[in-house]
């Protein structure tokens, strides 16, 4: 089955992108490290300390949350896609972006310590920023009492351009380093850690049961509302779960992150040139795909000019737009 | 048994008037046409039938329950409503959009089986369908789509069932095969098919009921000769009627003058 | 709807766990000893030096037979290479720029200054001036207002804006590359203002302490390698100004095989394991795993800038690089009984 093609192609692609970096590690030293670590077989001479902190404390966990960012990226982006009946969908439709962003803006520009109580504030800050814009969204279109899903696309659209306002606005008053704030809004994976692969991972599963739970009304609202309606699904209630859902993955992944473009919008297409439209199939080949897509982007983005790294929203676009493009051609040719 | 008795209905929207006190008691048996002017209230009345939507006062009730008390679940089970203009997902696969129809039957842990394989097969079959069974919708014709959409609440097998405006877009011929559809599904159900539509020479030829609307209200309901005649059409259309017999079966015909 | 309380609860204990497991994950970090800020790492090579005064400001003005008067009418040259005439000392300066600021109360020039942005902070005196602006916005209005007659800029943008309404103005870019300039830079102050005598103590001043470390530094043939971190991994690489004072100090910085400031992979930072790392935030190399083999957290030789002394390019620069070289080289400045 795909399924199982695509988890071996990205644990594959994982390992792939373990063994390259900044610093050349043969590939027969990460075998030997794996198989050390998995006690799997005790070698005589031990490997270099640094070298094993350096796969295992510094490569290893920033991939696998790359793994997992794009993961969520690609799943929220196909939800937003099914639940808005809009390809032109991506994860950041309706103001997370936007608010993490304005968040984050905050954080910086009030020079508060970015640790306080051991608790990292920038992820929780982010990730409050980023439903809270959502919910006001929401809320907008609730008391509009408007029945039309554009609504609450528009008021998400709106949301986020003050948002993003207010953080100019910011910007511009206050001390001239920039360079941390800026960097974080471009994305990256810099300073993966362990800890933050357990933070996120609940989130990313959590989500994704709610989500899948639903995947197959997700078919269903593809209709229209009324006849949605007619067959039996409760479209605002589940138009809701599902937006919060993917809003809780998105938030949780930008608070980590920060604002990686491009996975959420193409990964869910390209799957839906290959596979159709079904959403069973979408929801996880999306997940899958974007996974990979990241993996693979972070790794450029840290060899590209090594030693110094660019933020990976900035390889996504550059590299993500040709392949897409490709696809585009390709499949049109196919019908054809 | 599956009547529906509509109870002294009432809708308005934004202040205004849509459908204003309806009575109407329909028998589980009969095929009813609703017919009127554009605006009338046709869409409407259907929708609130098929309890889509809430109306201010009075109440639909389905085999003696008021619809807007019926789980969803349930209630896609025994009613359900074609709408005009349905949306038709590009890159859906024509199979893959009529078995939606089952998703009454199925949950999230319960997907479709080899029997609702089946079923879907013989009713795209009986609505000769089945040579687009892998085609994808925006690779279908308009006649066609409609065809398909007609399969896709057949699946559904609730026992009423509503279309709005079935006929439109179609040709002469691909007409008078969706209303013999309708008719031989109608058949095989146990509730009513109502069903609103503009031309009144079929409404005519295949209602045993027909509901004339004007402006929200209703006025007249009854067999197609006791509703049919010149002096309603001439009311509540505005226009000059000839009514004559087809002599090859009996059915009215209704030209302008 | 009872369903959307449900949500924001669950979202509530998923927050709980997960803050709990992260909690967990670090604690398995191995504790590590308490920081000590500017602690003194091992010297290099145990030398005996040469014992030399810092030469005090006051009396070096007229001994080199210099010109100590400004002749008016006086030509600058700003980056652009546009020429700006001076026909007497100005009097009125707003000056955008902490630099520039520091740099005219340094020469005695402070009452001259009727207006800065908001971010210039030093001398304390600064506070009472009127601020007309933050570091990227100008208040043309509030400028133009208080009558100056030079407005002193180091960023091009409001350049025009500020010529159309008739106001001289003087664009300098920051320097970012050479440490000479600096003092050069002092002098034409002292120039502009007629203070030749005061800038020349000061441009001198600087020249004699950067000369004095060259000189000591002279024995030295090994490099101790370090590695700045601005911020986020952000670090300074080949061509800025902070690589000048490394080199002048002979250090090696890890980050010089790229230009400019730039994001520098972590990986590279645990296997070159810098022998001095500065930093702001210590804490987040002492807690971060992958820095757990770093010879810097061992020996505990972080140092914790001044940043008020590397970021501003004025008179206080050379006590950041006196400090940065004391901290490596503390034999230097020991003075004898």
């Amino acid at each position: 089955m795909k399924y199982i093609v695509g988890i071996l192609i990205l644990l594959l692609t994982i390992i792939f992108a373990t063994s390259i970096g900044s610093v050349p590690i043969d590939f027969d030293t990460i075998l030997k490290s794996i198989v050390s670590k998995l006690q799997l077989w005790n070698f005589d001479e031990p490997i270099n300390e640094i070298t094993e902190t350096v796969i295992w404390n510094i490569r290893l966990p920033r991939v696998i949350l790359a793994a997992i960012v794009g993961a969520s990226l690609g799943l929220s982006g196909a939800t937003y896609q099914g639940v808005f009946r809009n390809p032109l969908a991506d994860p950041y439709l309706i103001g997370v972006a936007s608010g993490s962003g304005l968040a984050a803006t905050i954080i910086f520009v009030s020079g508060l310590p970015l640790i306080i109580f051991n608790l990292n504030l920038l992820p929780i800050g982010t990730f409050i920023g980023g439903i809270t814009a959502v919910m006001c969204a929401y809320m907008i279109s609730k008391i509009s009492q408007s029945r039309s899903i554009t609504t609450i696309i528009l008021a998400g659209v709106a949301i986020g351009a003050f948002a993003s306002a207010l953080s100019g606005i910011l910007i511009l008053k206050s001390d001239p380093d920039v360079r941390p704030l800026l960097s974080w809004l471009m994305g990256g994976f810099i300073s993966g850690q362990w800890n933050k692969v357990i933070f996120l991972s609940p989130y990313l599963c959590f989500g994704s049961i709610i989500i899948y739970f639903y995947a197959r009304s997700i078919n269903i609202l593809q209709l229209s509302d009324d006849h949605a309606a007619s067959l039996g699904v409760n479209v605002r209630y589940i138009r809701f779960i599902l937006i919060m859902a993917s809003t809780l993955i998105t938030a949780s992944a930008v608070s980590f992150s920060g604002i990686i473009g491009f996975v959420g919008l193409a990964s869910p297409h390209t799957v839906r040139l290959i596979w159709g439209e079904d959403y069973r199939k979408i929801l996880p080949m999306s997940a899958i795909v974007g996974s990979i897509f990241l993996v693979v982007s972070d790794l450029i983005s840290r060899i590209i000019m090594s030693p110094s790294e660019l933020p990976v929203g900035v390889i996504t676009a550059l590299f993500g737009a040709p392949f897409f493009i490709y696809l585009l051609i390709y499949s049109g040719k196919k019908i054809k | 048994m599956n009547d529906i008795n509509i109870d002294e209905l009432s809708f308005q929207y934004d202040g205004n008037s849509i459908i204003n006190n309806i009575n109407a008691s329909i028998k589980s048996q009969d095929i009813v046409s609703i017919i009127g002017p554009n605006g009338s209230g046709k869409t409407t009345l259907l929708k609130l039938i098929a309890g889509i939507l809430t109306p201010q006062s009075g109440n639909v009730l389905l085999s003696g329950s008021n619809i807007q008390k019926i789980p969803a679940k349930i209630k896609s089970k025994l009613i359900t409503l074609v709408p005009q203009n349905p949306e038709y997902p590009e890159n859906m696969r024509v199979f893959d959009y009529v078995m939606l129809g089952r998703n009454p039957y199925l949950t999230a842990f319960k997907w479709e089986n080899s029997a609702d394989k089946k079923m879907i097969r013989e009713i795209m079959s009986d609505t000769n369908t089945l040579k687009f069974i892998d085609r994808k919708l925006n690779e279908v014709s308009g006649g066609e789509k409609q065809r398909i959409s007609l399969a896709l609440a057949m699946a559904q097998g609730t026992r009423s069932l509503l279309l709005d405006e079935p006929l439109s877009n179609l040709d002469i011929s691909n007409q008078a095969v969706i209303m013999q559809l309708i008719v031989k599904n109608h058949h095989e159900r146990l509730g009513p098919t109502i069903l609103s539509i503009h031309d009144l020479t079929i409404a005519a030829q295949y209602s045993d009921r027909v509901i004339l609307l004007d402006d929200g209200n209703l006025v007249a309901y009854g067999t197609p000769n006791s509703v049919l005649t010149q002096q309603n059409i001439n009311k509540v259309f505005n226009i000059d009627v000839a009514i004559l017999t087809n002599p090859n079966n009996g059915n009215l015909i209704i030209s302008t003058n | 709807m009872k369903q959307f309380i449900y949500i924001p609860l669950i979202i509530i204990i998923l927050l709980g766990c997960s803050t709990k497991l992260a909690e967990q994950a670090q604690s398995d970090t191995t504790a590590l000893p308490q920081l000590k800020i500017l602690n003194q790492p091992q010297p290099l090579q145990p030398v005996q030096l040469k014992l030399q005064e810092i030469p005090s400001v006051n009396n070096e003005s007229k001994a080199n037979g210099k010109i100590t008067q400004t002749v008016y009418p006086l030509v600058i040259k700003d980056r652009n290479g546009e020429k700006i005439t001076f026909d007497v000392a100005p009097q009125r300066i707003i000056a955008f720029d902490a630099a520039a600021v520091e740099i005219l109360f340094a020469i005695g020039q402070g009452s001259k200054v009727i207006a800065t942005h908001s971010f210039v902070s030093y001398p304390l005196e600064v506070s009472e001036i009127t601020k007309v602006g933050d570091a990227f916005s100008m208040d043309i209005e509030a400028i133009v207002s208080l009558n100056p007659d030079l407005v002193y800029i180091f960023y091009p943008t409001f350049k025009e804006e500020l010529e159309k309404v008739g106001l001289k103005v003087l664009l300098i870019e920051t320097i970012d590359d050479d440490l000479t300039k600096l003092s050069d830079h002092f002098r034409m102050w002292g120039q502009i203002t007629d203070a030749i005598d005061k800038s020349e103590n000061l441009a001198s001043d600087f020249e004699n302490r950067i000369q004095l470390i060259k000189q000591e530094l002279s024995q030295y043939s090994s490099e101790p390698s370090i590695f700045q971190d601005v911020g986020d991994f952000w670090t300074p690489g080949n061509n800025t100004l902070i690589n000048e004072v490394f080199n002048l100090l002979k250090l090696d910085n890890i980050s010089k095989s790229n230009d400019g400031y730039y994001q520098m992979s972590p990986e590279v930072i645990a296997t070159m394991n810098p022998q001095y790392i500065i930093t702001n935030t210590p804490d987040s190399y002492i807690n971060n795993p992958a820095f757990k083999n770093l010879s810097v957290i061992k020996s505990n030789s972080f140092y914790i800038p001044n940043n008020d002394y590397f970021s501003i390019f004025g008179p206080r620069f050379i006590l950041g690089i006196e400090e940065l070289a004391n901290t490596v080289y503390p034999a230097i400045y020991k003075k004898p009984r």
